[in-house]
């Protein structure tokens, strides 16, 4: 399989959930380019986070397959251990752990079952804590910290884990704007250290700011890939968030318009 | 006319005849060892024994040996309890159709006129057995006067007092001779009585309760029960070695149940922490006698207990033979045993017992 | 400043052990030069004392890393073996083994462990299926399975064995280190030190089961194995403890709590914090079982007594167990 620059790659998959439900994803086949941000697009229930965990290889599809390209190998995601970072959309977290501890969880596919972190692991997330400026944070627990710190650690986890892919479901969508802000920069710093992130949103300005690819999905099986500029358009776009949009740019940002029933 | 008097009269005479029976009325009053008074208007003849410690309860029925027909059913509690009384009763098996753990809705069926219970027994069977109107007495031979009284009461309940006399005559002859064997004695020595059972290859040791006759019966041969202190509840109480130690009685008398005191008496003697604790303090270990039953019980064998301490703890004053002329007055007298009989089948299994 | 407070511990505890060497029924010879010339004293010592306080602080040690085990695989602060069946499946499987195979020690040991594992698979199996979410619902489902097995227990004890072979059922529901001897110990001491060191080991990767279960997959750890072989372990120690020592709670549940009120949530710390305490804690109720009065008091009894008190300071001042 040619991996051809694409970190993940899904082929003519087939998913259901089964009689229960008659959500679906029929034949989709799609690429994520290395180094890139992708942003899930869709409104909440529509299956975002199906599409993450299948990425994650957490879902299986009942056919097809889905690869990943690291270190240009391409390696079926079955095998894949540990390679790919997730970070839900409602982690459970504990509340009583220190920062450090957390951040050691990462640390996990390197440490074997019955050792305890070395050197070497506590290096390394000090070096994440560094990145991603949370150094003060190290011995805080995690029920003390700010939304915006949560998020910042939780990435630290990731880091911590030398994922090449991060999967990051809704990073922004609870936090407060400058935090979103902050949330976003440290996106585009991690592609800028050649990392793929996959993040999902309902809110398809967060596309327009940071991701090269997106993926717009609905309910109705119909999936929409392919770069941000291309497919963002409104009529996609409306069709997608199943209310009627507008574009506008306001100094210089492009805004959207909700257009209002009358 | 004169044939409807004559009818009239032989009327009147079947009349009287029927009820001269009850004019002429055996009632009777009992006090129980609780103390309640019963009366009762003719002699049973369906009597139940059940219960904790029915096998003693019945043998001390069974010193009544004329009186074996009027017991119907006797609750089927331990193989060795029928060993002994199938000896004594040939009709004994028949009367075994109460299963061990009867309750009141086992005994009422079989109609009984009374029955004989252990005074422990009273909440668990004897008030729904009086609920439903059946007559229960309460027996408990649990210090040597009670067992005099004890015995009158059943005497008197199968109307054979003379019987119960002559009986206890027989146990204050030999209590009162022992008595004055040891009149010369007054410092008596610390005596531990132990249960000890074999439990998943260990020993476990218990002390009885000191309410019960074993200590009793210690006391009375001048003797201190080291366990006093230590009896916690109504029952038997746990104990481990090292308070056996610190106790650091003279005499050391083991009991058990199944009839193994001796083997466990053997075992300990050769066992490595124990030897040692034996010689340095001269410790005396014995085991209780058990023939048909352990003889530190509430049974008539009681006085062959009493005897047979007395010989351990005051060997000078009390000798084997007359330990052995007990058990033999013992056997003949109260059950009625061919004195062959005695020679053959019990006095070799309790020589262990007797050095 | 962790690795401190542990090595604090563990000097308290081989304190607690040297004194309780000199606890006893059997009083301590006056003069001191008598301590060792004493043979009786020395031989009391060596071949009664100190098994059962190694035996005593190897059921500590087990039962509160058992619980430590299982309040975090369960993410529960009420699982326990005891509350989850697992003590009394395996006093029903000890039983039920000495009844049918006599003093064959091996299969005692088999027959409990496999129950113990029929137990906390019955117990997760209903909780589940009552409410995956509630925490209510595991121990809920652990005490209709405990209740069970103990009833089984009862059955085995009172119509099964007429002729008395087994312990006493007090034995069994409230635990005794009466029978402790070198024997029992270096049989049981190969299975219980195994088991402890690898949990000692696994301190610190016993942090992941508080991670989401996808989280743990993107980590790496894609199946249950490693939970079920953990769970196992824990099992086999608690039931090879509770096989000779009869039933004793409490442990599991009350000492984890504890250690994890001294170190926080970090496992690496707080299961060999709870091991220790563990220890200290049976050893503390051992010396008062065997030597407060002259009657054996059931260890049970006096870890229940201990733990309820010492359950109720917590719930009253620490809101956040529950």
């Amino acid at each position: 399989m040619k991996c051809n620059n694409n970190e993940l790659l899904i082929q003519s998959i087939y998913y259901s959930y089964g009689e229960k439900d008659d959500f679906e994803i029929r034949n989709l086949s799609l690429s994520i380019p290395k180094k890139s941000i992708s942003a899930v697009i869709g409104k909440n229930g529509s299956g975002k986070t199906t599409l993450l965990l299948l990425m994650l290889g957490y879902l299986k599809p009942a056919s097809g397959q889905i690869g990943l390209c690291t270190n240009g190998d391409y390696l079926t995601i079955g095998r894949a251990n540990g390679e790919i970072a997730y970070l839900p959309q409602n982690e459970e977290i504990p509340k009583e752990y220190s920062v450090n501890n957390f951040l050691l969880m990462g640390r996990i596919p390197f440490i074997g079952s019955f050792s305890q972190p070395n050197k070497k692991d506590y290096f390394i997330i000090e070096d994440v804590k560094e990145k991603l400026e949370i150094e003060h944070l190290g011995t805080r627990k995690l029920g003390q910290i700010s939304g915006g710190e949560l998020q910042r650690v939780r990435i630290g986890r990731a880091l911590a884990q030398e994922a090449h892919l991060i999967l990051f479901d809704e990073p922004i969508t609870h936090l407060d704007i400058d935090s979103k802000h902050k949330i976003i920069s440290i996106l585009e710093e991690l592609k800028k250290l050649g990392k793929t992130i996959v993040f999902t949103t309902h809110d398809p300005l967060e596309a327009f700011q940071i991701a090269d690819n997106s993926i717009l999905i609905t309910r109705d099986q119909k999936i929409i890939c392919g770069p941000t500029d291309h497919i963002l358009n409104k009529e996609n776009l409306s069709w997608c968030l199943g209310t009627p949009l507008e574009f506008g740019v306001v100094e210089g940002q492009k805004v959207l318009i909700v257009k209002s029933r009358k | 006319m004169l044939k409807k008097i004559f009818c009239l009269l032989v009327c009147c005479l079947m009349v009287g005849c029927i009820n001269a029976p009850i004019s002429e009325s055996t009632q009777f009053t009992v006090q129980d060892a609780l103390e309640r008074t019963l009366e009762f208007s003719e002699y049973p003849e369906r009597i139940v024994i059940a219960g904790k410690q029915t096998p003693m309860l019945a043998n001390f029925y069974y010193l009544f040996p004329s009186k074996e027909e009027r017991i119907s059913a006797i609750e089927n509690r331990s193989q060795s309890q029928n060993i002994f009384l199938e000896l004594i009763d040939d009709k004994y098996q028949s009367k075994l159709i109460l299963e061990k753990g009867a309750g009141v809705e086992q005994i009422a069926p079989l109609n009984p006129d009374l029955v004989i219970l252990k005074t422990s027994m009273k909440e668990e069977i004897g008030t729904g057995l009086e609920e439903v109107g059946i007559p229960v007495i309460y027996v408990s031979f649990e210090d040597i006067e009670t067992i005099y009284k004890d015995i009158r009461l059943i005497g008197k309940v199968v109307d054979e007092e003379e019987r119960a006399e002559e009986i206890i005559l027989e146990y204050k002859k030999t209590y009162s001779e022992i008595k004055d064997k040891l009149a010369s004695i007054s410092d008596g020595k610390d005596l531990l009585l132990i249960q000890a059972q074999n439990v998943d290859q260990e020993y476990s040791f218990q002390v009885p309760s000191n309410t019960w006759l074993q200590t009793q019966m210690v006391k009375d041969l001048k003797s201190n029960p080291v366990w006093e202190s230590a009896s916690l509840s109504g029952g038997w109480t746990d104990v481990n070695f090292e308070q056996i130690l610190n106790w650091n009685p003279d005499d050391i008398f083991v009991i058990n149940y199944r009839g193994q005191s001796d083997e466990i008496t053997m075992d300990l003697k050769n066992n490595e922490l124990w030897k040692s604790f034996l010689s340095n303090n001269k410790i005396n270990l014995a085991p209780f006698p058990y023939d048909f039953i352990s003889w530190d019980q509430p049974d008539p064998r009681w006085i062959l207990g009493y005897t047979w301490m007395a010989s351990e703890l005051y060997p000078q004053q009390i000798g084997q033979d007359y330990v052995i002329e007990t058990v033999k007055e013992f056997y003949t007298l109260f059950y009625e045993m061919e004195e062959d009989y005695i020679d053959t089948e019990i006095l070799p299994g309790i020589s262990i017992y007797l050095k | 400043m962790i690795r401190g407070l542990t090595k604090i511990y563990i000097l308290g505890l081989f304190i607690l052990l040297v004194i309780s060497l000199f606890v006893g029924r059997y009083p301590i010879p006056d003069q001191i030069n008598e301590l060792f010339s004493n043979e009786l004293f020395l031989n009391l010592i060596i071949r009664v004392r100190i098994p059962r306080i190694i035996f005593g602080t190897l059921v500590g040690f087990g039962l509160a890393s058992s619980g430590m085990i299982m309040q975090s695989i369960f993410k529960n602060p009420l699982a326990e073996p005891g509350i989850l069946g697992v003590n009394q499946a395996a006093g029903f499987g000890a039983s039920l083994g000495i009844l049918v195979f006599g003093n064959s020690y091996f299969m005692v040991q088999i027959l409990a462990f496999l129950f113990g594992i029929i137990s906390i698979t019955l117990t997760i199996f209903l909780s589940n299926n009552i409410n995956k979410r509630e925490r209510l619902s595991l121990v809920l489902a652990g005490i209709s399975v405990s209740a069970l097995f103990s009833a089984g227990l009862g059955i085995i004890k009172y119509m099964a064995d007429p002729l008395d072979q087994l312990p006493s059922i007090v034995f069994w529901m409230l635990g005794s280190l009466s029978n402790s001897n070198w024997t029992y110990l270096l049989q049981i001491l190969p299975i219980i030190i195994t088991c402890l060191l690898l949990l000692y080991f696994y301190r610190w990767r016993l942090n992941v089961f508080s991670l989401d279960k996808e989280v743990l997959f993107s980590l790496g750890l894609r199946n249950d194995l490693e939970l079920m072989i953990i769970l196992m372990i824990s099992v086999l120690l608690t039931t090879s403890i509770i096989s000779l020592s009869g039933i004793i709670g409490w442990v599991g549940l009350i000492i984890p709590n504890i250690a994890r009120v001294i170190t926080g949530q970090n496992t690496k710390y707080s299961l060999p914090i709870s091991m220790i305490l563990g220890g200290m804690f049976v050893l503390v109720s051992d010396n008062f079982a065997r030597a407060l009065l002259p009657g054996e008091i059931p260890l049970g009894v006096i870890t229940a007594f201990l733990g309820a008190v010492i359950f109720i300071i917590l719930l009253l001042t620490k809101k956040e167990i529950l």
